[in-house]
């Protein structure tokens, strides 16, 4: 601060502000895996069984949060919005399984091929399949790059959402190098544990070395984005043709993040195939994966490593809760029904007569009371947006019972679909409301 | 160009400048130069690969004749939107199957798919207004990613909005059951799936281009698709242009469904999968220019079906034994977007921007030239690529 500003403010101590953005964060996870827990507890898995699935819900996250970590490299950072991460996200995984896994020969059984064989078998060890699918997936990142980094920021999407369906078509037909429809089996886990509890101890190899990962390269990443590089991409970010008049090759600034980025990705697909132990091309590596990883970064804060890493343990969090509640919820609802039923009138009978009191009666009974209410309601807008959600809220529990009355397989069979619907809805109003997200990137200040 | 200005103010041969007023202008003469060029090339083209491979090659084309036709259409109103709005409308493809699926509600409901279709033209055009106002409005002037993000939104809403209400499963239009026609013998053509697609589509390209070219509305969406700030300044509406756009997008959006539906099945990923091919389309065309979309629509689905057979040749063991090569045809459109993309980024038929920055490769290659012919003149051309 400089000049008239200081002749205001006396003292440069500064205020200490209260985290919301941070505490919103850790109670959103803490509220996604209390919930998950919870259902385990009240369908009756044993404790082993829950922290398995704990277990499945932080590598998978983990996958996520690399990813958003490379999309949030070329978009949060650079500006370049990529719509085929799901391509690169494929690359990495299939070029990690067929370096890593054992020959396997096709099957014919009574004349009939059942299954085509893959390229490969060369069995190397796991930190070379990943290596190997960073650098295959970042080569191709900075291939698709070069003719589309000089166009507008929409010439890209197309480019690499195009590229991503291409790829996926390669996937399912090019059976001698990918195993077709039916993919790559037996990709081996890093330890082979052969006890009573392999799924408990597999999950928990594979969130030490994700999360050994995830953290070296959130520190690379942090490092990189503080350095003279990183504030390069974030002025091309902001004006590009200004960083050209500074000197700076932007071009050449821009492949280097979108394939970092790429190769980034690339390691998230190597670690995807080593968690699932198979992949095949139809439902991991959709466009849906795009779209999921837009709204982490989004929801998370882009521009932001942190954010990038929340968004995807809440996003892939919501989930992996509507798969743990897709079996639980239709039958507590069939069974919960005429209870949540009366529950829904009761409240909104009390709310209709809150809302009388409050509006006509109260001028009588307690004024002070009644005017401090609706000056809150007027001016502040977390009141206003709470009424709102409360009557979204009741709406969609009325939704629910009604959904169950009238036709019960609906929810267990549409709740997957209600799921990405539930995206889009959240990827249009961030992008209007609050595009800057939850923690939102650290306003730095040049002095 | 002289003579006709020359001829305009003397009021004496009234007769020749009215006659002169219907002469084509220069533009329009190259153009039609450049358009027979292009036929007269295409038309060798398929003659040779009829001489190569037999009369089939005649039904493919025709086949990816009403294939471009549905492309055509459905790229007409994506690029009208691209050009006024400014951002690619990812949720295209999805609109196109909220069309494709609102006909075949109606049709299901006792109304004839005719009437289907012009329902859920309409409605289509209301949706849109509806997207611009609650959604789209609120994105403007943040660049182009925002409303991507935004459209890709819609569409996944859309997308799984028909499949929790319709299923997953494959839904027929009730289309009778006919005969191929003959054109000639080894090359039919379906009366609805094929006549009525290209009868449709041609009229749907038509009236686009009057309406484009013949109407004020028309030459306004021209101007503002042009330079929004000088059409506001000239004192377009562009609030209604905008609006306007919205209406031709989507519901020329609502008839590519429901041509698309009728020509395969309807499922609730229909428009998603070809969304792709329609940028193509639009891209190889040159963004924002209708025109550009139709040859671009034309280019892209001819190239996509007359493919068939050379990866059918692909697909024999002597060759290269492919699995699967029609499998392929698909990615045939991505490779000349592709190509477009690297050596001509504004398309076929779009206008050059003044201040084009080269491709790379192009960029590349200019520099091995030019070092050759900087050495030959000392001052050279150092910029002269911007």
């Amino acid at each position: 601060m400089t000049g008239g500003a200081s002749t205001h403010v006396s003292k440069q101590a500064p205020v200490p502000t209260v985290p919301w953005g941070g505490i919103v964060a850790f109670l959103a996870i803490a509220g996604i895996v209390g919930a998950g827990v919870i259902a385990g507890l009240l369908a009756g898995a044993s404790t082993q069984g829950i922290l398995t699935n704990l277990g499945f819900y932080a590598s998978i996250a983990i996958i996520f949060a690399v990813l958003a970590l490379g999309f949030n490299l070329q978009w949060g950072y650079t500006g370049l919005f990529n719509a085929g991460i799901a391509g690169f996200y494929l690359i990495g995984a299939y070029v990690a399984a067929i370096a890593i896994t054992a020959p396997s020969p096709p099957i014919v059984v009574g004349g009939i091929p059942v299954y085509p064989g893959h390229l490969g078998g060369y069995s190397l060890p796991l930190a070379a399949g990943i290596i190997l699918a960073m650098f295959a997936s970042g080569a191709t990142a900075a291939i698709i790059a070069l003719p589309a980094l000089r166009l507008r920021a929409d010439y890209l999407a197309i480019a690499t959402l195009a590229f991503a369906s291409i790829l996926q078509i390669f996937a399912n037909n090019l059976q001698s190098v990918t195993g077709g429809a039916i993919g790559i089996t037996g990709i081996p886990k890093p330890i082979a544990f052969t006890t009573a509890d392999a799924p408990f101890l597999n999950a928990l190899t594979i969130v030490g070395i994700g999360s050994a990962i995830l953290l070296l390269f959130i520190l690379l990443l942090q490092f990189m984005a503080e350095s003279p590089w990183g504030r390069v991409l974030r002025a091309i970010r902001e004006d590009e043709e200004a960083t050209m008049a500074l000197g700076k090759n932007t071009f050449n600034y821009k492949l280097q993040a979108f394939a970092l980025g790429g190769a980034l990705m690339g390691l998230a697909g190597a670690l995807f195939a080593v968690t699932l132990g198979y992949i095949s091309p139809s439902s991991s590596f959709a466009p849906s994966v795009t779209f999921s990883v837009w709204v982490m970064v989004i929801v998370g804060g882009s521009g932001n490593n942190r954010g990038a890493i929340f968004g995807a343990f809440l996003i892939y969090g919501f989930e992996w809760l509507s798969v743990q509640l897709k079996d639980y919820i239709p039958s507590a609802l069939a069974e919960g029904l005429p209870g949540i039923r009366s529950l829904l009138i009761a409240t909104g009978v009390a709310a209709a007569v809150l809302l009388v009191f409050v509006l006509f009666v109260g001028r009588f009974i307690w004024p002070s009371a009644r005017s401090r209410i609706l000056t809150t309601v007027r001016e502040r807008a977390w009141a206003r947006s709470a009424i709102v959600a409360a009557f979204v809220l009741y709406g969609l529990g009325w939704v629910f019972v009604f959904l169950q009355q009238y036709a019960p397989r609906a929810i267990g069979d549409t709740i997957f679909y209600l799921r990405l619907m539930f995206i889009g809805v959240l990827l249009i109003i961030l992008i209007i409301y609050r595009p800057e997200g939850v923690l939102r990137e650290h306003k730095r200040v040049l002095r | 160009m002289a003579q006709v200005s020359g001829s305009l103010p003397s009021p004496t041969s009234r007769g020749s400048t009215r006659w002169a007023a219907l002469r084509p202008t220069r533009q329009f003469r190259r153009r039609l130069f450049q358009a027979s060029i292009v036929t007269v090339l295409f038309l060798a083209f398929v003659g040779g690969l009829t001489v190569l491979f037999g009369t089939i090659i005649l039904q493919y084309a025709v086949g990816g004749l009403v294939v471009s036709s549905i492309v055509i259409v459905a790229a007409i109103g994506l690029t009208v939107l691209y050009g006024i709005r400014g951002f690619a409308n990812f949720a295209y493809g999805d609109l196109m199957t909220l069309g494709a699926y609102l006909a075949l509600l109606l049709s299901l409901n006792g109304l004839s798919l005719i009437w289907g279709a012009i329902v859920s033209f309409l409605v289509l055009a209301v949706v849109g207004v509806l997207l611009e106002v609650v959604i789209f409005a609120r994105l403007e002037g943040r660049g182009p990613v925002p409303p991507i993000v935004a459209s890709v939104g819609v569409g996944l809403i859309i997308q799984n909005g028909v499949r929790a209400v319709a299923g997953t499963q494959e839904w027929l239009y009730p289309v009778p059951a006919s005969q191929d026609i003959v054109l000639i013998p080894g090359v039919g053509l379906h009366p609805v799936r094929g006549f009525l697609t290209l009868g449709v589509g041609l009229t749907l390209v038509f009236s686009a281009h009057v309406l484009l070219k013949y109407t004020n509305l028309g030459k306004a969406m021209r101007a503002t698709a042009d330079n929004l700030e000088l059409a506001k300044a000239t004192g377009i509406d562009t609030k209604r242009v905008t609006y306007a756009a919205w209406v031709v997008s989507c519901s020329f959006a609502s008839t590519a469904g429901v041509l698309l539906g009728l020509g395969t099945a309807l499922n609730p990923t229909m428009g998603f999968d070809i969304i792709l091919l329609i940028f193509a389309a639009v891209i190889v065309g040159g963004i924002g220019s209708p025109y550009g979309a139709m040859l671009g629509g034309l280019l892209v689905g001819l190239s996509q079906e007359m493919s068939v057979p050379f990866l059918l040749w692909l697909e024999r063991p002597d060759v290269i034994g492919l699995q699967f090569g029609t499998a392929y045809k698909v990615a045939i459109p991505f490779i000349i977007l592709f190509v477009v993309l690297i050596f001509r980024p504004w398309g076929i038929a779009g206008r050059r921007p003044a201040f084009a920055r080269r491709s790379y490769f192009i960029e590349q290659i200019a520099r091995l030239l030019g070092e050759r012919r900087r050495s030959e003149t000392p001052t050279g051309e150092a910029n002269g690529g911007r």
